[in-house]
């Protein structure tokens, strides 16, 4: 009997030839990366009695600290933090401390670590994004990540997989996070929880890298431990623009299936019917076609993020609103996922057509996504390709956020209400 | 608290869905510096959209019931250690969110997922939670049920106080390698 993509890796990474769903394991880690939760790695060992912190970093070279969910600091606590772990930094030797330059820390080690076949972890509940890169990647917390630092395995239960198969062509103005939404609202938030996701058929096989980035991210909202594609052309296409650790590149082995591989479950999608999604307030389960909440008043519109600050999304945006202006009384917030992204937008003259059209565009980070910026007042409505609707998330709890693809975002900002996008994206 | 096999507490009950932005709403983190200013912040929020000022309801040893995927969203620890800070003894749910499952295990808090819960007790009723016979009492009905067992592995490292108790007794051992 042949195995899942999750499978093969946790058999590898265990040193074992197969593993089985619901079997524990001690695997050995390919990668760790920390984003600010670097600095509660080091106290969560200091903080239970490891005089000094952690003994000692499994891997230097396998090991990224990249500071960039709060910068710049927007307050004094942030900037002594990252202080701090400048100091930290040092004191540890790390070899890969990116303190400059941030932006999505999904985003820039897709450009720059993570790799097909790998098992890896990040202190970051989207790191399953990096299964769009065929890296079986997932979010764990400071705990857990100072265990593994120091010893380089972790314990992990093998987890059944389901088999998300996508068939048939989209609507141009439907994008993958539309088929994100479509199985939040028609599985629920549990629907992979403790599983993996591998997404895969001709529809995901057509799919651009930077679509798939924005799937494997919501893995997480569906539940998921991982939210796997298969290595391709495209993904080789995207990895082979990587300047930094070429020699672990070359290294990299990819993983499929098996033709003979057992899932708990199989579920499939005829892109050609699938309606744009919107969630509403406040869960990701809470999903409807657009054309049920059309002409819903937003003060503020959001096109950002590990799932959707990419350079397609923000072509979509100019696309949408090129000679056309954003409605007065909507602000409407664009922040690529990181300054890879900007210098691209910039000179393919991107940003001048949002900002002709009264586009703010935020310097690359995580800030708005979790209301670190561009916060909400009781009752205002957001309309977001972010990754989450949570009450309280992005300011107020009392503020209503609706989720949906920058398509959407664009058209509706424009209209100062949500718009059906098929009406106006040909 | 992690050693004692009988834990009795007043129930708190929430719905499905509770999210870490609900339990440990991001900007009273705010990414801190997990110092005592911070923890009495989140301890001060915790659950504010939902039930305001929870922390002057809950008294030590409550345990807090929910429904489907308890702690989804954030990896934040906080929206854990919060539970602690509270004064709760355990979270059963009917489902719980695989980063909250696992962060609860690390810092060595009783996690509970009952299908069924939610139908076996009230809110404000009294529940017994037998970790030897593996069972729930509600004490205020007299009615019982079995619950999962924890995995060995998962059981050591509860008991252990965590995985940072955990990886002190590896310590000891000398079964750190040399950097």
């Amino acid at each position: 009997m042949g195995m899942t993509v999750i499978e093969k890796i946790m058999a590898r990474a265990s040193g074992q030839p197969r593993v089985t769903p619901g079997q524990f394991i001690d695997a050995r880690l390919d990668r760790i990366i920390a984003h600010e939760e670097f600095y509660r790695i080091h106290t969560a060992a200091v903080n239970n009695g490891i005089e000094g912190g952690l003994p000692r970093i499994f891997d230097r070279d396998r090991f990224h600290v990249v500071l960039e969910h709060f910068q710049p600091a927007i307050d004094e606590v942030q900037a002594l933090r990252a202080v701090k772990m400048r100091e930290l930094a040092d004191r540890y030797q790390l070899r890969h401390f990116r303190d400059t330059l941030p932006g999505v820390l999904h985003r820039i080690v897709m450009e720059d670590y993570v790799l097909p076949g790998e098992l890896a972890l990040g202190s970051d509940s989207h790191s399953c994004a990096w299964g769009a890169l065929n890296c079986a990647g997932t979010g764990m917390g400071e705990h857990e990540l100072a265990f593994a630092l120091v010893f380089g395995t972790l314990w992990f239960k093998v987890p059944e997989t389901i088999k998300v198969v996508l068939d048939g062509q989209a609507n141009p103005a439907i994008g993958s996070k539309d088929v994100a939404l479509w199985l939040g609202g028609r599985y629920g938030t549990a629907f992979a929880l403790y599983k993996s996701i591998e997404f895969t058929g001709a529809g995901a096989a057509a799919m651009s890298i930077e679509q798939r980035f924005a799937l494997s991210a919501h893995a997480v909202e569906l539940g998921g431990k991982f939210g796997l594609f298969d290595y391709d052309d495209k993904a080789a296409a995207f990895l082979d623009k990587r300047k930094a650790l070429r020699d672990q590149l070359d290294g990299a082995v990819a993983v499929a299936a098996d033709s003979d591989a057992t899932y708990c479950q199989e579920v499939r999608i005829d892109l050609s019917t699938l309606e744009p999604q919107v969630a509403k307030p406040h869960t990701f389960e809470n999903v409807v076609p657009v054309s049920s909440v059309v002409g819903t008043r937003i003060d503020q519109a959001v096109v950002g993020s590990c799932a959707n600050g990419h350079v397609e999304d923000i072509e979509t945006v100019a696309r949408v609103v090129r000679g056309r202006k954003v409605h007065p009384r909507t602000r409407f917030l664009v922040q690529p996922a990181s300054w890879a992204i900007w210098r691209e937008c910039a000179s393919r003259g991107l940003f001048d057509v949002l900002l002709d059209a009264g586009v703010q565009v935020l310097s690359p980070g995580c800030h708005v996504c979790l209301g670190m910026q561009g916060r909400l007042a009781d009752g205002e409505v957001c309309l977001t390709s972010t990754t989450r609707n949570h009450r309280g998330r992005m300011g107020s709890s009392e503020a209503q956020v609706y989720l949906a693809s920058p398509t959407t975002v664009a058209v509706s900002a424009l209209a100062g209400v949500i718009e059906d996008p098929r009406g106006v994206v040909q | 608290m992690s050693k004692k096999s009988i834990l009795t507490g007043r129930v708190w009950k929430f719905g499905d869905n509770i999210d870490t932005d609900i339990i440990a709403p991001a900007d009273t983190i705010s990414f801190g510096l997990g110092d005592a200013a911070e923890q009495r912040q989140v301890l001060e929020n915790a659950f504010r959209a939902v039930r305001p000022n929870f922390h002057e309801l809950v008294k030590p040893g409550d345990i807090l019931v929910a429904g489907r995927n308890f702690g989804l969203g954030s990896h934040r620890e906080p929206a854990n250690k919060v539970l602690v800070s509270l004064g709760f003894s355990a979270v059963v749910a009917e489902s719980i969110a695989r980063l909250f499952f696992r962060n609860s295990v690390a810092i060595g808090f009783h996690a509970f997922q009952v299908p069924g819960i939610d139908a076996f007790v009230d809110e404000g009723e009294r529940l017994e939670i037998n970790l030897e016979a593996w069972r729930l009492r509600n004490l205020d009905r007299g009615t019982e049920m079995a619950i999962e067992p924890y995995s060995e592995l998962v059981k050591n490292i509860i008991d252990a106080g965590g995985i940072i108790e955990v990886m002190k007794q590896r310590i000891a051992a000398g079964a750190v390698p040399v950097d």
